[in-house]
């Protein structure tokens, strides 16, 4: 721990220069780092005015950084990803083509009151990565650069960054991406290990849970070059993807326990933090509200068709189910380098991870796809519905005899 | 919870009993003057069969629901949901109603009823939609055939009294985001003979829906079999005559 304080406080970030202790104290809470309680709370109001940097300081931040060995991209294509809104994947190769790619991308960070559930008038000011929860899912190939372009609009109220666990270095590269209100900034990224990892915001101490709590958190996805393999070294591929962020909310209650209303981002931020204390969400969901994927908004598939997937947890512990159906392949920790367990019925998303699960649909129906808590799944959100069509298949199940009076 | 929600049979002792002693005993408790009227809005409604029913403009609102809290006939007592007193009760179940029924008919004298399955659906008809196409034809996937995923049937987010349609009688709200009990028990075969011991009633709403009767809030999620009512009501009627 004291060797963990030692490195944050001996080398930290320009950045953190730039706004005295700040990004520092982030960085040490971060970390598990031991700190002062000074340190940990004097910086931190709850609405974090933007203060501007000058232009020479920028400047020398960059020239502090180009003094590391320039690095050669001489041999990478620069591509644009074009990200969609969850549940649904960016348009993207599963076995790459070409040599390896400088991927670009832009995130918004952007806050909006979002309905949580619009039976009980449930509603949170959500943070969040381009306006969903969760933020959307970014794809690349093992040897593929990602460059992020982090935009926090002017009219925000916080600060905002991003902490990539697919990437190497500076807090996930949350030490170099912190933004205020009205400033963008650029990371690139190597993605040197293929699997699915959470992304989240991490602006540094309560705010981290607070923002990862509001929604700021979703999925890159990290292809190996040549796609994925079952354990035998046989491809497999998928015919669409599922990508769910299941979201843990802790909304502050009045005391009849109906739900706070608040006017403004931020104003809930002393009363959230209380909530987030007792550990008991008041609503855990898929695609950051009660029914997003259901009813109207249920997903669609056909029998013979593989979905995989994809099931983001930045903060709890969460343990994906089909129900009438299996995870055939399914990378639980979410390394595409391990083999993948087959043919489970549950599966855990450690929280602070993502994991991917393949399956071809053999029955037509309507499955649910939930937390197998199943207090969570009905009584706090976390289900999906897939309708699925095609012919039934008798070998499968059977009814034999409908349900009918006992004879006595 | 309701104490008397124990088992099947407290839920027909409850009702066995306070419906039998209500008039006598307990008016007297609770009433020593007497039946005392409650103002309850209603509508004359015409049947097919001929028989004329008195129905309840509105679904039980929640200045109904305050006033049977306060004065001890109903155990549950409803959040201040952020609305308005002329909101429809909701979150009740069928303890809940059959505790409203018990409470109103002791109090005023009367000799009100839920509506029957084919009371509520000649009620409603005119205003209900048109029932969807099932999403699946084959009888092995009946199972799922009913499952809503055309358009919303209405918003689930709760509305003031009156604020979904009006049928020609008057009445409001048939087709709204409140699912109403009826007194319908749900019946696969036509062997549930016993309506004091009957483990599901039948909800009139948008698309029909069967519940145990201990269900406040049909959480929406979990089983794939259907999209379930977004909120449970009730809606009194009394008997009028041919």
């Amino acid at each position: 721990m004291s060797r963990l304080t030692d490195l944050s406080q001996g080398f930290p970030s320009r950045r953190s220069v730039l706004r005295g202790s700040l990004a520092a104290a982030g960085a040490a809470a971060a970390l598990g780092a031991g700190m002062t309680q000074a340190q940990a709370r004097a910086p931190r109001g709850p609405m974090p005015m933007p203060s501007r940097v000058p232009q020479h300081l920028i400047q020398a931040e960059a020239e502090v950084i180009s003094k590391a060995p320039a690095v050669d991209l001489s041999g990478y294509t620069r591509v644009r990803q074009e990200l969609v809104a969850p549940p649904f994947a960016p348009v993207h190769e599963q076995v790459a083509t070409g040599g390896p790619k400088i991927i670009e991308i832009t995130l918004e960070t952007t806050e909006k009151l979002m309905t949580v559930d619009a039976d009980t008038g449930a509603e949170i000011w959500a943070l969040t990565y381009n306006g969903s929860v969760p933020g959307p899912l970014i794809i690349a190939h093992e040897g593929d650069y990602v460059e992020v372009t982090l935009r926090n609009p002017v009219d925000s109220v916080f600060e905002h960054n991003i902490d990539f666990h697919s990437s190497t270095g500076a807090l996930g590269g949350g030490a170099l991406t912190h933004v205020f209100p009205g400033e963008e900034t650029v990371l690139r990224w190597k993605a040197t290990k293929a699997g699915v990892f959470t992304y989240h915001c991490a602006p540094g101490g309560e705010m981290i849970p607070y923002h990862v709590c509001h929604g700021m958190n979703g999925t890159v996805m990290v292809l190996p070059r040549e796609g994925l393999k079952d354990g035998k070294g046989n491809p497999l591929r998928y015919d669409e993807i599922l990508y769910i962020g299941e979201q843990d909310y802790y909304l502050p209650r009045n005391e009849d326990g109906t739900f706070k209303k608040y006017a403004v981002a931020g104003d809930d931020y002393a009363d959230s933090l209380e909530a987030m204390r007792t550990l008991v969400p008041t609503h855990s969901v898929f695609n950051g509200a009660v029914g997003a994927l259901t009813g109207d908004k249920a997903l669609r598939s056909k029998v013979g068709s593989t979905v995989l997937m994809i099931h983001n947890q930045a903060n709890r512990d969460t343990r994906p189910h089909l129900i009438g159906g299996h995870g055939d392949f399914v990378w639980e920790a979410g390394s595409f380098n391990d083999a993948p367990a087959t043919n489970l019925e549950t599966w855990l998303i450690r929280g602070g991870s993502s994991g991917a699960a393949m399956y071809t649909f053999e029955q037509p129906g309507v499955y649910a796809y939930v937390n197998h808590n199943l207090i969570e799944a009905v009584l706090l959100g976390a289900t999906a519905h897939i309708v699925v069509e095609g012919e039934w298949n008798n070998a499968l199940m059977e009814q034999v005899v409908k349900p009918h009076s006992i004879e006595t | 919870m309701s104490p008397v929600a124990l088992s099947l049979n407290g839920l027909v002792s409850l009702g066995l009993a306070v419906l039998a002693t209500g008039a006598a005993l307990g008016a007297a408790l609770l009433w020593p003057g007497g039946p005392q009227p409650y103002p309850v809005d209603l509508v004359s409604v015409t049947l097919p069969d001929g028989m004329t029913l008195a129905v309840q403009r509105t679904e039980v609102t929640r200045r109904d629901w305050a006033v049977c809290h306060a004065e001890g006939g109903c155990t549950l007592a409803l959040p201040d949901l952020d609305t308005r007193d002329d909101y429809p009760a909701t979150g009740i179940s069928y303890v809940d109603a059959q505790e409203y029924l018990a409470w109103i008919n002791t109090r005023s004298g009367a000799a009100y009823r839920l509506p029957t399955k084919a009371e509520w659906y000649a009620i409603a008809a005119e205003v209900l939609p048109e029932t969807p196409d099932p999403i699946f034809t084959a009888p092995e996937l009946s199972w799922a055939a009913a499952y809503m995923v055309e358009t919303p049937t209405v918003d689930r987010a709760l509305r003031p009294t009156g604020e979904f349609s009006t049928t020609t009688a008057g009445l409001v709200d048939l087709d709204g985001n409140v699912w109403e009990w009826t007194q319908e028990c749900y019946d696969s075969d036509g062997s549930r003979t016993d309506p004091g011991n009957c483990p599901a009633f039948i909800l009139g709403g948008v698309h029909e829906s069967v519940l145990s009767y201990l269900v406040r809030d049909p959480a929406n999620g979990g089983c794939a079999s259907g999209l379930p009512p977004a909120h449970l009501g009730m809606r009194l009627v009394t008997e009028v005559g041919v």
